[in-house]
């Protein structure tokens, strides 16, 4: 092994072990089930790092890594088919959320659906940038923009409920 | 000021997401079989430079922020002297070498990286080597050698930088004073030849401005400005004469660094009908506008199908045109325009809405949705500032009119 792979392998171990919650709440927020969101982390994790040669920017190791456990997270849902897909977002919250008098933020954003969910928590809790969270889950800047001030209108109402 | 966004951050941060200890042993585990994989990962840990912050400074336009202060307030005279004697084409071979187009805007990612770490002697050296370098002008006789990119199986017997990873790729045995030398030299040198770019003049700048100010109180436009054009804009696009409604305006922090926040704009006409758009404040152009009419908040996302029909929509697009370009009061022209919907297999649209996409002279891109039942173009975004290629694919699954701009 050369001494590029063996760095690039040291950042991905470093990576890893720096975001170990921030990767579980990303699954966790859409598989809602603490196993799920636990196997999704860990599979995600051999499957980055069997194709960690193909990473072309080491700088976005942790966008890239996000990616997979998104769209791993996906799969499971699909393999599950306890929660149904839709491409188009028709709905934005579902039926389960319910305003309790102490807002719990992850809670809301686990009720979100999904496409608002991620763009939610990458920006809010990861602070990854607009740009950053379209590379992410493969979606344009401005279907970001759209759907963060859609959840934030429903995050203001949802705040306003709970005071 | 709405600082709502702060908050919603501040809340993120204070929000815990407890792991189980059986979640935290699985990673571990998965870490430990990957360690295993590949037996040179347990020999050493990572290593970013982790040398003062006027040695981070290799890492380009983005990052140059960081080191610029350093090296043009205390930069000493040897060192002063040394920078300003490189010729453009040697700044220019720093400035490639240090190409930033490639990197995130995270600092911390940004730093130059070893493939080694130093020995606690090499960093000791280096230090001491720096201090020398910059106060006693001792420097290398020779230069790091640089590459754009390491072959795989390329045997390291000298410390080599490769351009492509920005990783300086270091040899088993110790190294030489002058080799340490070579790369404080580089720093150096990269430090200055990128903070003289404009590029990079500009971010240290606006990073600056950012420092003292995070969450601006004044932006270009004011807020009855904003209002008033807040009211031009539906009384051109809709006809609607917005000036006597109830108005409330919220400032919408912006997206991230560097980028200035919305104006939001909402003029109430009635529990069942009201006007609201968000206008850029450095700009002052659309962001997003949608409306409440007759009840149905056309900002909501949309559940009931809809038959789309083709010659209709196609149609239509010429209303949707001149309701986007009276936006810019047809300053703008439209360079490219396609009409998008997702079909159910009984030819509806899901959401029982159309969206239009434009182009326009200006680069921006905007979308605007259009509700099939009730004829209503009732919100309207902008996709991006970027041009067609930024903002101009939607959502998959959508079957895409070409139209005539």
């Amino acid at each position: 092994m050369n001494g590029k792979r063996k760095s690039l392998d040291n950042l991905f171990i470093e990576t890893v072990g720096q975001n170990k919650t921030a990767m579980f709440r990303l699954a966790y927020s859409i598989v809602l089930n603490r196993e799920d969101a636990e196997d999704v982390v860990s599979e995600s994790i051999l499957k980055a790092y069997s194709h960690l040669s193909e990473l072309k920017n080491s700088r976005k190791m942790k966008a890239w890594l996000f990616q997979i456990i998104a769209n791993e997270s996906k799969t499971c849902l699909r393999k599950r088919k306890r929660v149904e897909l839709t491409e188009d977002f028709s709905t934005f919250l579902t039926e389960k959320y319910v305003p309790e008098s102490s807002f719990d933020l992850l809670e809301f954003v686990c009720h979100l659906n999904d496409g608002f969910k991620e763009v939610i928590l990458l920006y809010y809790f990861e602070a990854f940038r607009v740009k950053e969270i379209a590379e992410i889950l493969a979606i344009s800047e401005g279907t970001v923009k759209s759907r963060l001030s859609r959840a934030r209108q429903e995050l203001k109402k949802a705040l306003e409920a709970a005071q | 000021m709405n600082h709502f966004d702060k908050k919603i951050r501040q809340m993120a941060e204070n929000t815990p997401c407890p792991t189980s200890k059986e979640y935290e042993k699985k990673i571990d585990r998965t870490l430990e079989a990957i360690k295993n994989q590949s037996p040179a990962v347990t020999s050493r840990k990572a290593s970013f430079f982790s040398f003062p912050k006027a040695g981070i400074a290799v890492c380009g336009a983005a990052a140059l922020v960081l080191i610029s202060i350093p090296v043009s307030a205390k930069i000493s005279d040897y060192v002063k002297d040394r920078m300003e004697q490189m010729s453009s084409a040697e700044q220019e071979q720093y400035i490639t070498a240090n190409d930033s187009s490639k990197m995130t805007k995270e600092h911390d990612t940004e730093a130059l990286r070893y493939s080694r770490e130093l020995t606690a002697d090499e960093e000791n050296r280096y230090r001491a080597l720096w201090d020398k370098y910059r106060n006693e002008g001792l420097f290398p006789e020779g230069e790091l050698t640089l590459t754009d990119r390491l072959e795989a199986d390329a045997a390291i017997t000298a410390p080599v930088y490769e351009t492509y990873n920005r990783e300086i790729f270091l040899p088993d045995r110790a190294l030489t004073d002058e080799e340490l030398l070579q790369m404080i030299d580089f720093s150096e040198k990269s430090a200055y030849a990128v903070s003289q770019t404009k590029e990079a003049q500009e971010s240290i700048q606006a990073q600056q401005e950012f420092n003292r100010n995070p969450y601006p109180d004044e932006t270009d436009l004011s807020e009855d400005e904003a209002i008033s054009k807040a009211i031009t804009f539906f009384h051109e696009m809709y006809g609607v004469d917005c000036s006597q409604m109830e108005t409330s305006c919220d400032y919408w922090m912006g997206f991230g660094f560097g980028e200035y926040g919305d104006y939001e704009i909402t003029f109430k006409e009635s529990d069942t009908c009201s006007y609201c758009v968000n206008i850029n404040s450095a700009t002052g152009i659309l962001s997003q506008l949608f409306i409440i009419k007759d009840g149905i908040d056309y900002h909501a996302p949309f559940r009931t199908p809809a038959k789309a029909d083709e010659t209709f929509l196609r149609s239509n697009y010429e209303n949707a045109k001149k309701l986007i370009t009276s936006a810019f009061n047809s300053d703008v022209t439209v360079t490219k325009a396609t009409c998008g919907y997702s079909v159910n297999a009984n030819g509806e649209t899901e959401t029982g809405c159309a969206y239009y996409f434009f182009g326009l002279s200006n680069n921006t891109v905007y979308g605007i949705q259009y509700h099939i039942d009730s004829d209503y173009f009732g919100y309207i975004y902008q996709l991006s500032d970027q041009g067609w290629e930024q903002g101009g694919t939607p959502e998959p699954g959508f079957q895409i009119l070409e139209l005539e701009p």
